[in-house]
């Protein structure tokens, strides 16, 4: 169907629709007034105002058309008294211009609930100035009139917009579920409110005054409590029905002003809060989103960590299987060679070169080990975390210089990862070391416990502590990163003596290392 | 295999035919279904019948129609004769005929609610055929073409009733709707066809190349009726929800068509030609507001039906309070508010409906529009005896505020689903650019 065609068959639509919906809501608002003006500026102009903001430009003459047309007929039948009316069509169309102006720089709900207040605000002030001077009720009347309705209605057609529109912008992939959810809560929440308002009504209508403020504004301030800006709208045009028919019902009010009063202030408060509760979910959404954005990137960086951790280890194997491999052959090599030469040589100057071949070659030796160890330490490719941990601190030699050190190893087996042996491995190395140069310590304890998923590891001495953390060395500082990385977490106590605990998480191998 | 412009052919061959004899099929079962309620001042005054004898004759009716329509629901989903809605039109143009030599009211009542089991038998044919025929994308308009039927009959028989009341007494218009009935139903036994995968035809999805169509058709696999029953009618909130609402529609459209012109003559002294003429504009509304309400689903919002149900029923709720609110002695206010409520009514009418067609089993069509024909005519019962009590006891004011809040209701029950659509879209634009909506908000 053509652009050209479409557009003709929805201005019928709405030529159609609209005209009978205005004639009705006019007919509602002519028996609540009795007069054919207010009638007019009562519900008609709110819907009329709403519709005029959120349609197209080029729909306008749809929506002109059949209110004038309506107008002129109701003059026409002695129905409506003033032909000045015929106008009010035409005057809400300036604020509307306006407001289409900045609608679209603002695109959150309660910006545009905002402009729109600020259009029925605009709209019904524009009216009184203009029309009171021909009419023969009171500006406070007229101002009154177009106020209310636009405040009780105009919410109500936004939200009612926005649903179809969202409708229309659903896609075929969103429209994959067949059965929408149905939210049934809000539903019981209505049903419950009205049915007490109006009960309340039907059964103490002499003091319904008083009631009202209870029946009409609790539903008001819990609707927008749960559902936010929909809820708050609603429950004011609910309120605003309850109020109504309290009027019919009994005399609850003293004029007609008095009941457009009490509309637009229920109204206005259920629309605020609203807007402010669900502006309030809003912020706290996003907060939320945030949150959860910053985890995954932390959860991210952990692994990426950790998959270093696990790189440089790798590397660190490889190059010391290398170097015990190929240089470490070699090397003998050459000191065997040496040694034959030395014993097969004639002069003394070959003697002398032979030997310091042989020197050489042991410094290399001497320094390929350490560089080895190092990069590697070889006992742990050999024996359990718990022979090795031994081993290291015998090689410190604590007995000789003075120092009690109480070694505690309680683990049901070996850890499970590499990385987390070696981490340990070192950390007690570095620690020891630090206790050896700087501490001047009398007494170290080391324990190693299981604890819930993973080992706690706890070095204690009675030394001289850190007189600052710059002296902790670059040893620790990257020790405890590489903690970090594994998930682990260090604490470092310096209150008399010194206190390490590292929590590092694994897991252990069944079979007893 | 039949190539593609054979089948292009034979689709567009049967498809503006079978439109056309099910639009005079149905219009005729409207013909004979109808024909009583618009003799009845004058049948009222002859056999000296009360209001609450009226209401029992509606009530009975619409039960036994209700009933039926959900009982030939299920047998023609499984049996697809093409002789069902002719057989049907044939039996109640035979017991139209009866009806006017009744002359007791146990046996109006008796042949009256036989005619309910047989006007049953019109709506599932034509559920299968619109579902089977036409694709989702323009079901709307096809369906909504065909709905028209409703308001043709509706607005044909108020006349010929009238007319044949008023020159020949009230037995000759029976005798005539009877007559036209029968040739009609004859007619209609041999011009109806099966569905197209009947008539050798690939499915209209696959014809049209309509994604949402073909969709439903893959959900549709080939099972049990009594499964297919339960698992996409029964235990589908959907069909219940609409179901619900459709039991309000239908106390409202009948409410002002039994009681609209007795209400007229009554309490504005309205002469019996101009009570008719004026629900005549009530069917007319009804044309126009279900020719937009299909195609405006179609276009609008890309064959869902549930946002201009949610329209319509905002108008219905303004309409019928400004009904029942107008000013008592302006006639063509009143005039003018029928035709809105015709307008408003026949929208939900038929798009609840068809919506319930769509969100079910493909092969269940007629079962699940008999199942909402329970709903429809437990309304329709509603406002037959039911109502008469109301009004009898409250007045008219009270039938209208029974209405009022019947029409507030259907719009009130499809609040849910506006209310999960908006905290959605907030959700989904939220969470698709956090960063252009935060410093805004901020």
């Amino acid at each position: 169907m053509s652009r050209a065609w479409r557009h003709q068959l929805l201005s019928l639509f709405i030529v159609f629709a609209w005209g009978l919906t205005w004639l009705a809501l006019w007919t509602i608002s002519f028996y609540l007034t009795d007069n054919g003006q207010q009638a007019t500026l009562l519900l008609p102009q709110g819907v009329h105002l709403a519709l005029l903001i959120l349609l197209h430009r080029r729909y306008w003459p749809a929506l002109f058309i059949p209110v004038i047309g309506l107008l002129i007929w109701l003059w026409l039948q002695q129905l409506m008294t003033e032909p000045v009316m015929l106008l009010s069509p035409l005057l809400s169309a300036i604020p509307a211009l306006l407001v289409q102006h900045y609608w679209h720089r603002f695109t959150l709900y309660w910006q545009r609930l905002s402009l729109l207040m600020a259009a029925i605000t605009g709209d019904a002030l524009l009216h009184t100035l203009v029309l009171t001077p021909f009419l023969s009720s009171s500006a406070s009347q007229t101002l009154l009139a177009a106020f209310t309705g636009g405040v009780v209605l105009t919410p109500f057609v936004y939200l009612i917009y926005e649903y179809l529109r969202q409708q229309h912008l659903e896609s075929l992939l969103a429209q994959e579920t067949p059965n929408p959810p149905l939210r049934t809560s809000l539903l019981i929440w209505c049903s419950l409110f009205f049915i007490i308002g109006v009960g309340a009504q039907m059964v103490v209508s002499p003091e319904i005054e008083r009631l009202l403020l209870i029946v009409v504004f609790l539903p008001n301030v819990v609707m927008a409590y749960k559902f936010g800006w929909q809820g708050g709208v609603l429950a004011a045009l609910l309120g605003s029905m309850m109020i109504t028919i309290a009027r019919q019902i009994g005399s609850g009010f003293n004029g007609l002003m008095e009941m457009e009063l009490f509309l637009s202030t229920q109204a206005l408060l259920g629309i605020g809060l609203g807007i402010a509760i669900s502006r309030q979910q809003h912020l706290a959404n996003n907060l939320h989103r945030y949150r959860q954005r910053l985890e995954v990137e932390l959860q991210a960086r952990r692994e990426l960590m950790e998959q270093l951790v696990h790189t440089e280890e790798d590397t660190r194997k490889d190059l010391a299987r290398e170097l015990h491999d190929e240089i470490g052959q070699n090397i003998t090599a050459i000191q065997i060679q040496s040694m034959l030469v030395k014993r097969t040589a004639s002069g003394d100057a070959t003697v002398l070169a032979a030997e310091q071949i042989n020197q050489l070659a042991q410094r290399i030796h001497h320094s390929t080990r350490h560089l080895l160890r190092q990069l590697r330490p070889p006992v742990l490719d050999e024996i359990s975390l718990d022979k090795a941990l031994h081993h290291l601190i015998q090689e410190f030699a604590f007995d000789e210089r003075g120092i009690t050190c109480h070694f505690h190893y309680d683990l049901p087996g070996q850890p499970a990862s590499d990385p987390v042996v070696f981490t340990l491995y070192r950390l007690v190395q570095e620690l020891l070391n630090n206790i050896c140069k700087h501490a001047d310590a009398h007494k170290v304890e080391i324990a190693l416990t299981q604890q819930a998923h993973g080992v706690r590891l706890e070095v204690k001495d009675d030394g001289i502590g850190f007189s600052g953390s710059t002296h902790t060395g670059h040893g620790l500082q990257g020790i405890a990163e590489r903690i970090r990385a594994l998930g682990g977490d260090l604490q470092l106590e310096s209150q008399s003596g010194t206190r390490v605990i590292v929590n590092l998480p694994t897991l252990f191998q069944q079979t007893q290392g | 295999m039949i190539s593609e412009q054979t089948i292009g052919r034979d689709y567009r061959y049967w498809r503006p035919r079978l439109l056309l004899s099910m639009v005079v099929g149905y219009a005729a079962f409207y013909l004979t279904r109808k024909s009583v309620s618009f003799v009845l001042p004058a049948m009222q005054l002859d056999l000296d019948l009360s209001k609450s004898d009226i209401g029992l004759l509606g009530t009975l009716f619409y039960l036994s129609y209700g009933l039926s329509k959900f009982v030939a629901g299920l047998w023609h989903d499984r049996r697809g004769a093409r002789w069902f809605m002719g057989a049907g039109l044939l039996a109640t143009g035979i017991l139209n005929i009866l009806f006017a030599f009744g002359s007791n009211l146990p046996m109006l009542l008796v042949i009256w609610t036989l005619n309910g089991f047989f006007q049953g038998w019109g709506w599932p044919p034509c559920a299968r055929l619109l579902t089977h025929w036409y694709s989702r994308n323009e079901r709307g308009f096809w369906w909504g073409c065909w709905n028209t039927s409703i308001n043709l009959g509706g607005a044909a028989v108020p006349l010929i009733s009238a007319l044949m009341a008023l020159w020949y007494g009230w037995q000759a218009s029976l005798f005539v709707s009877g007559t036209i009935g029968i040739i009609i139903g004859i007619w209609l036994c041999r011009s109806l066809s099966g569905t197209p995968q009947e008539m050798g035809l690939p499915s209209v999805g696959v014809w049209r190349h309509d994604p949402l169509e073909m969709r439903q058709e893959q959900l549709s696999p080939p099972m049990p009726q009594w499964q297919m029953f339960r698992s996409t009618v029964l235990q589908n909130p959907m069909v219940w929800l609409l179901g619900v609402s459709y039991v309000l529609v239908y106390l409202i459209r009948i409410a002002l068509n039994d009681w609209g012109n007795i209400w007229l003559s009554e309490s504005h002294g309205v002469n019996l030609l101009s009570a008719n003429a004026t629900v005549m504009l009530f069917e007319m509304g009804g044309l126009l507001g279900a020719l937009f309400a299909g195609w405006g689903s179609d276009l609008l919002f890309r064959g869902q039906r549930g946002p201009m149900i949610l329209l319509f029923a905002l108008g219905l709720f303004v309409s019928v309070a400004a009904l029942w609110l107008s000013p008592v002695h302006h006639y063509a206010l009143l005039a003018v508010c029928f035709f809105a409520i015709g307008f408003f009514v026949f929208g939900p009418q038929m798009l609840i409906g068809l919506a319930a067609v769509e969100c079910s089993h493909k092969q269940a069509a007629g079962s699940v529009t008999g199942f909402l024909g329970l709903f429809a005519y437990l309304g329709a019962a509603l406002a037959g005896w039911p109502l008469s009590q109301v009004i009898e006891r409250y007045g008219w004011s009270g039938m209208f505020a029974l209405l009022t809040v019947a029409a507030a209701l259907i719009g009130f029950l499809l609040m849910p689903l506006l209310m999960a659509g908006i905290s959605a879209q907030d959700r989904s634009v939220g969470a698709m650019d956090p960063a252009v909506t935060l410093p805004q908000d901020t």
